[in-house]
């Protein structure tokens, strides 16, 4: 256990903010779930009870006489980003007197710096480059990421659970955020900084980043596995395979959207288009973990291989 | 509301925030004050070096100024200084009371005068000229009519004006002038002041200059500054302002803010790193170089490294942290910044360190395997000049084909003007041919003298077979550190087989050829010629403490075991003779870098029998493998893979070019392309990952990176072990460190066209031909002579050394100084001896100098010694039949025996001689180096036997002083002069006339 090595890598200026991450993450996900379980218990009290109902006319307190039926932006909810402005000027403060912008050495055309990092926020794309061909992973990829983080409101037809925390009215929607975000996206970018050292090389946390390490490594497309040598073949034989994946996949994302009575309705609110949009966003989005251990357990370079693109 | 007595309280509208904001807001405040102080006190730490410099060297200069004080009044009350002062007092007071009355008609009469009619004459100027601009805009000629007339109004306007009177009695005259008298009175009374100015000087002409030669007096005297400069800086040090103190250099970007903290660097006195407390504020150990080198124009990082702008912390202006790629040069190091604007040098004045990394790059034959910008420049030089003569070839070739071609067409053209046109193309051509001849011509003499030039380091492996013992070459390639300690010939891994196939391929592929057999001679006077002839300069006899001689080559304790005798004696005899090479003409045989020493064949014998007698018992296993061809095939790989051609000549392998990498910027290599292998994590905990801990590790142990590397024996890292000791390491990491890439425009680069130029090139004959070796040509240069003992405990023999070379270019004349080097013995018939000091034991040797070569080192002597070039010799002044008696007399005088010493031509007489004969002083030196030499040689060459004091002053001329002979009292010239002269139209018969009278 090299612990200099660990200390190294997590204490460098650049990393700061992906060690937080490894702590707020995981605090303000389990801090909001509480909130969503406790006003779902208190769902259930007035699902129960309609006369409790019918006065009650807050969503995330439970009724009390004597309380103002409703409250104002102005002080009560500007008071408390007040609040929060200043707490977080003073940590930024804090933390731009005690910590210099980690500049390194003047940048030399001739040399790369290796391992070469993105900027923190960067770090998923760079590894989803170790996965995919640079032109999905870089273009395709990022594009219907922002594509999808768009069109959230227009595909999502569940009235609820706006305004408060809820997890009964939303188990979708939270599933799909922790899934996407903090399984795939985070956890990239904690690989991309903690794992990956010296030639984009996989290093546990401990192990010693060494220049001169050597693995042997060879990754194959999985034609070359199967036999298969010539186009149109290749190509065909990848389509194949990737429909197959997205029939599979389109099921059982199918499976979930229709588990229950809840989700049932709320698909019979969606248009053909809406529905089709969420099936080709699922469908993508789990094709990442699938090449992930594709790659990461079988050595797979790549499944379709075309003479336009490789999947 | 009284059953709810028991609620909560609305948490949203009830719940008070103020300890919350409080809190918050009151940290926020305190993180603002902390922001302001991190900015002005800790990112700032200058400031407090700043306040203690400014308390410390304010006391220290106090403590200072009386001690200077006392020295200068000490000075003040010597009996030079009184001379001096009372002589300028009387001076001064003489001029007192004429300068009193200038300068009161100046102040109290001209000036006052000047200024009152200045001022009526500029209103009246300023109105004209206001006027006349109206003129110039205006297209109205009516108007500009006008506009003239006004002008001429007002030049007839008639002013009042009170002028003080010109003589300074403070009276006042009233007057009515026009323009035109006033421009007149105002332009004279300048004229009268710059008169008044011109008298006053001349009036204390004599005081001024009196005063000058009491002050010069007085800095001369007194070392280090005198109490009012001391004043002066204390005053500077009270008006002291704490800020950044920082050089700009606008065309380089460069930045440095180093004296910020450095404050005591450029101070004019002398701070010792202790004397302010912290070494941080000593004043630059080397002024001497901050004069040439001077800070405002070059920085201070331009040199020594580190991160000029960086004034946060020590670490960070010192650029010593893995992000800043020029960090500051470590102190042993610190002469490696010189080399990036001295590159093309191989002696840099003031550099010691980076001097001896350089020598030891070219007399250890690193450029063997390294090619480095400047090493072994002539064999790049040839290459170039042969493609040159290629490319001139085909070109000349080309238009003889163009010009027969045009000929014919012209022959057979179907009008006048068309042939005409085509012969005049053809005439061209051959013009141009003519033209390329000569520069092939010119090219060929280049080649011939480059080939002549073009040395490998080690000597030629085509000899063994004829030279060496064979069952020693397999030891000696195993390990040459053993059979010779500190050989120049590193220590290669080489496995068992390798060491017998490389054997086997030289042993098969040397030269075989007849020597002349010698008998024996005769060992002791072999071994005092050894230790006298000169071969001591360059090789060294004898181990451990026993050992003398030079470093520059072999060293021969038991070169006995390893030579064969009959070999040994043809080159001592001359080193140049070699077995003829089918495959080598010869006028492309490289020279050996071995001299002749001119020896007799016995002689050689001598040394020969002598040196063939340094063996130990050690015996050699049998080698019969070395005749088997397998194992020679395979030792060409070998010697491929193991760059042996680099060093050696092998035959088969004349054009094998270098395996190492190229040097010449390997300072500014990216450190990651540094192979630190499985070094680099103990280097960067231990803190020597950096170029320099490379450089140090790899020269102390070239397998250093290989350690715990799994590879086969071709794999491994094939630099061989120098066993350099801990210096020498130092010097060559300076040197490799300095070997950067210069990122500063040309102006910056000590790269010379003038004679300047012929310094740096001569240096690098002189390192090669390690002329060093036996002749002092810089000061502090230790010859190897100067370590034998008998030169150094024997005053006899203290004169026996090699002369001195500092002033050698104002002593010889050009020509003579390129015969003498290409002939030392100047004589084609006589050679057995030195031309010029035959009294010496050691011989001047023979060099195998190109006429490149001796221009190169002729012209560095001439511009060392700041020799105009060409010479042109000063017209002498014919001896008079009196003059030339004089001359005898004084030269036959006791108190000056010239001929006591030198040399005469007379064997019987010349048993005791130490200096050259007079004969060729006429052909061979400088009349006005003779003259001061006469003066005082003591001053030219420190430590010579000439008697210094042989002249004294009388006036303006020098006369003998000793007995001066009775013609000689009534000549009125200087009887240096005189002397010179005379000695300069010396001919044999007038030496023998001398000898006659002595």
């Amino acid at each position: 256990m090299d612990w200099h090595q660990l200390w190294t890598i997590v204490s460098l200026p650049d990393n700061i903010p992906i060690v937080g991450m490894l702590f707020i993450i995981p605090f303000f996900t389990w801090y909001g779930l509480r909130q969503g379980f406790a006003n779902d218990r208190l769902l259930e009290r007035l699902e129960k009870d309609k006369d409790l109902a019918k006065t009650h006319h807050r969503k995330v307190q439970p009724f009390q006489k004597g309380w103002v039926r409703e409250v104002a932006v102005w002080p009560f909810l500007l008071r408390m980003e007040f609040l929060a402005v200043v707490i977080v000027t003073f940590i930024l403060m804090v933390w731009s007197i005690t910590l210099d912008a980690p500049l390194e050495e003047p940048a030399n055309p001739s040399l790369t710096m290796n391992p070469s990092k993105a900027p923190w926020y960067f770090l998923g794309l760079q590894e989803m480059l170790v996965y995919f061909d640079p032109w999905i992973a870089g273009v395709v990829m990022p594009t219907l990421i922002i594509i999808g983080l768009i069109v959230i409101p227009y595909i999502d037809e569940n009235p609820l659970g706006n305004g408060y925390y809820t997890y009964k009215q939303r188990r979708f929607a939270i599933w799909t955020f922790i899934f996407g975000f903090i399984i795939l996206w985070c956890s990239m970018i904690v690989i991309g900084t903690l794992i990956r050292g010296p030639g984009w090389m996989w290093f546990w946390p401990g192990m010693t980043w060494d220049h001169n390490r050597l693995i042997f490594e060879i990754n194959r497309d999985l034609h070359e596995i199967v036999g298969i040598t010539s186009q149109p073949w290749i190509g065909i034989f990848g389509g194949v395979v990737v429909g197959g994946f997205v029939t599979v996949a389109g099921y059982a994302c199918h499976r979930v959207i229709v588990a229950t009575e809840f989700t049932r309705k709320i698909l019979d609110r969606m248009s053909l288009l809406q529905y089709a949009i969420l099936q080709g966003l699922l469908i993508i989005m789990l094709a990442l973990p699938v090449k992930i251990a594709a790659r990461l357990l079988f050595r797979i370079k790549y499944v379709w291989v075309t003479p336009w693109f490789n999947v | 509301m009284a059953e709810d007595n028991n609620a909560k309280p609305d948490p949203i509208t009830t719940k008070s925030y103020s300890i919350h904001l409080l809190v918050s807001m009151l940290l926020l405040t305190a993180s603002l004050v902390w922001a302001i102080y991190d900015e002005v006190e800790v990112m700032r730490p200058y400031k407090e070096y700043q306040a203690r410099f400014q308390g410390y060297y304010t006391g220290f200069l106090m403590n200072l100024r009386p001690q200077q004080a006392a020295k200068e009044d000490a000075i003040r009350n010597s009996s030079e200084y009184q001379a001096i002062d009372s002589e300028l007092q009387s001076a001064e007071s003489a001029v007192l009371d004429r300068v009193a009355e200038i300068d009161q008609q100046v102040t109290r009469g001209v000036v006052p005068r000047i200024t009152a009619s200045r001022n009526a004459f500029q209103v009246l100027r300023s109105e004209i000229d206001s006027l006349r601009y109206l003129i110039e805009v205006s297209h109205d000629e009516d108007e500009k009519a006008e506009l003239r007339e006004e002008i001429a109004e007002i030049r007839e306007r008639v002013v009042e004006i009170d002028l003080p009177l010109a003589d300074g009695s403070g009276e006042v005259e009233e007057l009515e002038m026009q323009y035109d008298q006033l421009e007149a009175e105002f332009l004279g009374l300048q004229l009268r002041r710059a008169e008044l100015q011109d008298e006053r000087l001349e009036a204390l002409g004599e005081a001024n200059r009196l005063r000058e030669e009491r002050d010069s007096l007085m800095s001369d005297r007194l070392v280090g500054l005198g109490a009012t400069q001391i004043d002066g800086l204390i005053a500077r040090m009270r008006d002291f302002t704490i800020g950044i103190k920082q050089i700009h250099l606008m065309d380089i970007d460069l930045v440095d803010r180093c004296e910020s903290c450095h404050l005591g660097i450029r101070e004019p006195v002398e701070i010792a790193p202790t004397a302010l407390i912290y070494p941080v504020f000593q004043s630059h150990p080397r002024p001497d170089l901050l004069e040439i080198h001077d800070p405002e124009a070059f920085g201070c990082s331009s040199c020594h490294n580190g991160n000029g702008r960086a004034t946060r912390s020590v670490t960070k202006g010192h650029g010593r942290h893995k992000f800043w790629l020029w960090p500051l040069y470590y102190r042993e190091n610190i002469e490696a910044g010189c080399h990036q604007c001295h590159a093309k040098e191989i002696v840099t004045v003031g550099g010691e360190t980076l001097n001896k990394g350089r020598e030891l790059y070219m007399n250890k034959g690193c450029w063997g395997c390294h090619r480095f910008e400047g090493f072994d420049a002539e064999a790049e030089e040839l290459t170039q000049v042969r493609q040159e003569m290629r490319n001139l070839v085909s070109t000349r070739n080309a238009n003889a084909k163009e010009m027969r071609v045009s000929l014919e067409l012209g022959d057979t053209a179907a009008d006048g003007a068309a042939a005409q046109r085509l012969y005049a193309r053809a005439e061209e051509l051959r013009l141009t041919n003519t033209r390329l001849d000569a520069e092939i011509h010119h090219l060929t003499v280049e080649q011939t003298n480059l080939a002549r030039e073009v040395k490998k380091f080690g000597p030629s492996l085509k000899e063994i077979r004829m030279k060496d013992v064979k069952e020693w070459i397999p030891a000696w390639i195993e390990n040459p550190h053993e059979f010779r300690p500190g050989s120049k010939m590193p220590v290669f891994r080489l496995e068992d087989e390798e060491v017998r196939q490389i054997s086997a391929y030289l042993w098969q592929n040397a030269l075989q050829g007849e020597l002349v057999q010698h008998p024996r001679g005769n060992a002791n006077n072999g071994k005092e010629l050894f230790e006298t002839r000169g071969c001591l300069g360059c090789h060294s006899i004898g181990e451990g403490d026993g050992r003398m001689g030079g470093e520059f080559a072999a060293n021969l304790s038991r070169v006995g075991e390893k030579m064969d005798y009959a070999y040994m004696v043809r080159w001592i005899h001359d080193p140049s003779e070699v077995t003829p090479d089918p495959e080598v003409p010869d006028e492309m045989r490289p020279r050996p870098v071995m001299p002749s020493l001119r020896l007799t064949v016995q002689e050689s014998r001598d040394i020969a029998t002598y040196l063939s007698e340094q063996r130990t018992d050690a015996e050699y296993p049998d080698a019969d493998y070395m005749d088997d061809p397998n194992l020679a095939a395979a030792g060409l790989d070998a010697i491929r893979h193991y760059g042996c051609a680099g060093c050696h000549e092998i035959a088969g392998l004349e054009e094998e070019g270098r395996i190492g990498t190229d040097l010449t910027v390997e300072g500014s290599k990216p450190l990651e392309r540094l192979d630190f292998a499985l070094k680099t994590h103990e280097a960067e905990k231990e803190g020597w990952y950096s170029h320099k801990g490379f450089f140090e590790h790899k020269l102390e142990n070239p397998a250093f990176f290989d350690e715990g590397k799994e590879r086969e024996p071709r794999e491994r890292l094939r630099m061989p072990n120098f066993g350099l000791n801990s210096e020498e390491i130092t010097a060559l990491t300076t040197f490799l460190l300095g070997a950067v890439e210069s990122t500063f425009p040309e102006q910056y680069r000590y790269e010379p066209e003038d004679d300047r130029a012929d310094v740096q090139e001569g240096w690098w004959i002189i390192t090669r031909h390690n002329c060093t070796g036996c002749h002092q040509i810089r000061p502090g240069n230790v010859s190897s002579f100067m370590s034998i003992p008998r030169y150094v405990d024997d005053p006899d023999w203290a004169e026996q050394l090699p002369p001195q070379l500092y002033t050698e270019g104002a002593r010889v004349q050009p020509d003579w100084l390129t015969g003498f080097l290409r002939n030392p013995a100047l004589s084609d018939s006589d050679i057995h001896r030195n031309g010029v000091r035959e009294y010496l034991h050691a011989r001047m040797p023979t060099f195998y100098f190109s006429d490149r070569q001796l221009s190169k080192l002729t012209k560095f002597f001439m511009a060392r010694d700041s020799q105009p070039v060409p010479y042109i010799p000063e017209p002498m002044t014919p001896l008079t039949p009196a003059e030339r008696s004089i001359g005898r007399q004084l030269f036959t005088s006791d108190a000056a025996p010239c001929l006591q010493c030198h040399m005469t031509g007379i064997p019987s007489q010349d048993v005791d001689a130490s200096a050259p004969n007079f004969l060729i002083a006429a052909e061979r030196l400088k009349p006005n180096w003779t003259y001061r030499w006469m003066l005082e040689p003591a001053s030219i060459a420190p430590g010579t036997a000439m008697p210094s004091e042989l002249f004294e002053r009388d006036g303006l001329r020098w006369v003998f002083s000793g007995q001066i002979p009775a013609q000689a009292r009534q000549y009125p010239g200087d009887h240096a002069d005189l002397l010179t002269r005379y000695m300069f139209q010396m001919d044999a018969a007038e030496l023998r006339r001398l000898q006659a009278l002595q």
